[in-house]
């Protein structure tokens, strides 16, 4: 015999729907609600782009001044890659390619006819007040069939909401076996853009493979760009009209041929001094690497010394020497960058 | 006249027998008309003998036989002797002009968070869960697990509605948290396993998609699907202006943050922000839930009745199918323009624009809906009641027929009106408001808006049918064109870009949904029947 469609179901039951199960069943879905906010907002965290720097006991790091920051020391799956770049370019899909290594991030462009490029931008931006850097090498033979560019760039992130891409460029420009660097800043709207080369090195067919970058930049009037530690060009009367805040492009551009650009130890900083806090009145501060002094101040009444790095060296490893009248310690292997606050012990 | 009234409940009761508990109603009500008060099983049995009920349809009402049928009958006799006691309402009157004007506002109000997102869209250029600022790799995540979870939630949200529908018929509220947990809740669980599936294949298997944007696709599949779950018992409920209301708020703060930004728009932030918002707006909709709109009224213990599960599964399953059905024709579009068919996906973003605005050509269809079938219940129905005797059973289909055919027309013309809007108009102005609210690939562009209107179409009759317990026309038709979709879809994409074979797919499938839905409800309607609607 088959049971009823419907049964008549007890006092039990009716106590469920309309007693204190049913102000359970309430209190459990308030629960997993407030539950599932909470695992969203854990899911939803992006990861920071910015290592866990060294920070000698008993100095306490309380605010870090870098940005963000990728070495490029070591193999990186290209789809973590995309955690904190965003890869794109003219070129065909196919044709332009990226991969990290040990020895950088490869940003290239395969064989192929007329003008072709292909770029990592990061996906966050910084504001003007910082200091940019990358070590941009190109391959070691220059180009003699086409033409080869490697581009470090700092660009406005505003192109999406007014169509603007405008830019601080430095290149390292290689064709009929010659090779010049370059600095330069460009106007232009969605995708052509005039550049304006403020300086440039002779054509060379030994011109270095390889260079360390740095820029600064207000993105109205000023620029300063250095390669190594030499500055190559700064200016404060320039009309620029680079909307901030400002994104990284690190790319390749070629011609008529496959090319490749490397990038290593990128960084972006802020542009501030280095504070050391919670010494003695007077003391003095050095930041030392290789027995060279990068930077060094005296600490003010309060217990503060300010030191101001110079823009290619605002982020590094060195060792802090902190001398007062009554003692001096120093603070091995410090992972420091322009902006940090370090609370001595 | 006595053959044409018991054939007349034959088709009732056969149309019904699929969900057999309402057949099972069905019957109660038939022998209440003909027997008020039955004192015993054998009573009831002979009634439903006369009314031409027979042992076979005993059986597939999941009775061992008349007799049994007469005990299970009798049974659901105290459901309706308190309403029968209380005073009759007058035979429905002709709308005036307020309650024209109060239905117009309350089916835009059921229109609501479509409405609201779509023009936050077009303003400021972000929705819950699209922005016009975006990574690919956050693009490709979000929009999958958005995908997944609407079409994975979608049969659980109709069963839903149908079921706490059937149950608030008849003034038995304390039920709807049971049918909350038992709907809604499991297909919530569903849908976080399929996108906690998603993520594993695409992160961990298949090594696709950046981990972070995974995460945060998974964040959003979990949001978006709670989401639907919150939102269903407003809907169950009538509660517009209180859906209209947060949904207005959150957009608010949506456009707000969106300009407090200025020029620059971090994607990132943005996305994992938008996640966040769906995710205590769905909160917030859910606790709405469980404290305040599935209250139990009356504080005393009615009746209880458990249904069998079979006969639960037999009557919930075809409002499930099309539920999934239809979703899957609305959204898997995007993910064949992202390449389904070639095995892989990237985000399409000129296809979803063209599709997501080209819902806009819905809503005139979607409000007239919510309209004509309250006013359905309300006034066309109770009217035809009065107004005819069950000899007059043609005129009283005649009057229907005329009235769905007039009402389909209507929303034709509206579709075709805004698609028209969308495809011409709309492009004339926006160089002059600016640019930005068109995707300027005019074959796509007029495709996805055709489509939407003739599906608007389908989703009205589809809606009619629903609310009338008619589910298998409307299932068969979206089922239909699902299936239609996929194949010209899959065809096309032999030859043409994916997103070309996903706006023709698109295009084909709607068609075909709007024709069998159409020829199926005008059947349906030249089959009603008087004596059916005057047990309800």
């Amino acid at each position: 015999m088959t049971s009823p469609v419907y049964a008549r179901v007890g006092p039990g039951v009716v106590a469920w729907f309309r007693g204190h199960r049913i102000l359970r069943w309430r209190l459990e879905v308030t629960v997993l609600a407030v539950a599932m906010v909470v695992v969203t907002y854990a899911l939803s965290s992006w990861p920071g782009t910015v290592g866990p720097g060294r920070t000698p006991a008993p100095l306490h790091r309380s605010a870090s001044g870098l940005v963000a920051t990728d070495s490029f020391d070591r193999p990186v799956p290209y789809r973590t890659l995309e955690d904190r770049y965003v890869f794109n370019g003219s070129a065909q899909p196919g044709t332009g390619y990226a991969y990290a290594s040990a020895t950088g991030l490869d940003v290239g462009v395969k064989p192929h006819a007329g003008w072709a490029g292909w770029f990592a931008v990061t996906i966050h931006a910084a504001s003007p007040q910082v200091v940019w850097h990358t070590v941009m090498s190109r391959p070691g033979r220059p180009s003699t069939g086409g033409t080869g560019e490697a581009v470090f760039a700092v660009q406005t992130a505003t192109t999406q909401h007014n169509g603007a891409i405008n830019y601080v460029v430095v290149a390292s420009v290689s064709r009929n076996g010659l090779t010049h660097w370059l600095v330069g800043y460009a106007h232009g709207e969605v995708a052509d853009a005039d550049t304006e080369v403020l300086w440039q090195s002779p054509d060379r067919a030994d011109s270095p493979t390889s260079e360390p970058v740095t820029v600064t930049t207000d993105g109205r009037h000023q620029i300063a760009v250095w390669l190594g530690d030499q500055e190559v060009y700064r200016s404060s009367d320039l009309q620029l009209d680079i909307p901030p805040p400002f994104q990284a492009y690190l790319e390749v551009q070629g011609q008529n041929e496959g090319y490749v650009s490397r990038f290593q130890d990128f960084w972006i900083a802020r542009a501030a001094a280095l504070q050391v806090r919670g010494i003695p009145a007077g003391a003095s501060v050095t930041l030392v690497h290789g027995g060279q002094t990068i930077a060094s101040a005296s600490a003010d009444r309060e217990g503060t010394a300010r030191l101001a790095l110079p823009a290619p060296q605002a982020v590094g490893v060195a060792d802090l020497v902190v001398a007062s009248a009554r003692s001096r310690r120093t603070y091995d292997q410090l992972s420091y960058a322009a902006g940090d606050v370090l609370v001595a012990g | 006249m006595t053959g044409t009234l018991e054939s007349s409940t034959f088709e009732a009761a056969s149309t019904f027998e699929a969900g057999s508990d309402l057949g099972l109603h069905v019957a109660a009500r038939t022998v209440l008309e003909r027997c008020p008060e039955p004192t015993n099983p054998l009573e009831v049995a002979v009634v439903l003998e006369t009314c031409g009920y027979t042992a076979s349809r005993a059986a597939r009402l999941g009775a061992g036989g008349l007799m049994e049928l007469g005990e299970q009958v009798l049974a659901l006799m105290p459901l309706y002797a308190e309403r029968a006691q209380e005073p009759s309402t007058a035979p429905g009157q002709p709308r005036s002009r307020r309650a024209q004007i109060v239905a117009l506002l309350r089916s835009l109000g059921a229109c609501g968070p479509l409405l609201v997102g779509l023009t936050t869209t077009f303003v400021a250029g972000v929705s819950f869960w699209s922005s016009a600022v975006a990574i690919p790799s956050i693009a490709v995540g979000l929009s999958l697990s958005t995908a997944v979870s609407l079409i994975v939630i979608a049969p659980f949200v109709q069963g839903f509605g149908r079921r706490a529908g059937f149950y608030l018929g008849l003034d038995d509220e304390g039920i709807l948290a049971f049918v909350h947990r038992w709907t809604l809740e499991v297909g919530l669980v569903m849908t976080a396993g399929a996108n906690i599936a998603l993520y594993v294949v695409r992160n961990d298997l298949l090594g696709a998609g950046s981990p972070a944007a995974n995460r945060l696709g998974l964040s959003v599949g979990l949001a978006v699907g709670a989401l639907q779950v919150g939102l269903a018992s407003f809907y169950v409920r009538r509660a517009y202006l209180a859906v209209v209301t947060l949904i207005v708020v959150a957009s608010g703060l949506l456009v707000w943050r969106m300009h407090a930004a200025g020029a620059y728009v971090d994607p990132v932030a943005l996305a994992a922000w938008q996640a966040r918002f769906v995710a205590v707006l769905a909160a917030a909709t859910c606790a709405a839930s469980a404290w305040w709109l599935l209250r139990a009224g009356n504080s005393t213990p009615g009746p209880v009745w458990k249904p069998r599960p079979g006969a639960l599964i037999k009557a919930v399953a075809p409002y499930s199918g099309y539920g999934l059905a239809y979703f899957v024709l609305l959204t898997s579009p995007q993910l064949i323009a992202g390449g389904a068919w070639q095995g892989r996906y990237e985000f399409d973003a000129p296809f979803a624009f063209a599709a997501g605005s080209a819902v806009v050509v819905l809503l005139p269809a979607l409000a007239l809906a919510v309209a004509a079938t309250e006013e359905m219940f309300e006034a066309v129905i109770p009217d035809a009641l009065a107004g005819h005797l069950v000899a007059e059973l043609g005129h009283f289909r005649e009057e229907l027929i005329r009235y769905w055919r007039r009402r389909a027309i209507t929303v034709g013309i509206s579709g075709a009106a805004a698609a028209f809007a969308l495809v011409v108009v709309v492009p004339w102005i926006d160089p002059r408001l600016g640019g930005g609210l068109v995707v300027h690939q005019f074959g796509l562009r007029a495709s996805c808006a055709v489509a939407m209107a003739v599906m608007g179409v389908a989703s009205f009759a589809a809606q009619l049918l629903l609310t009338l317990s008619q589910p298998r026309i409307p299932l068969i038709a979206a089922a239909g064109g699902a299936a239609c979709f996929l194949v010209a879809s899959g065809a096309c994409s032999l030859w043409w870009s994916p997103a070309t074979a996903a706006a023709v797919g698109l295009a084909v499938g709607s068609i075909a949904f709007a024709g069998l839905m159409l020829a199926g409800a005008d059947g349906a309607f030249r089959r009603s029947d008087l004596t059916y609607y005057r047990t309800m």
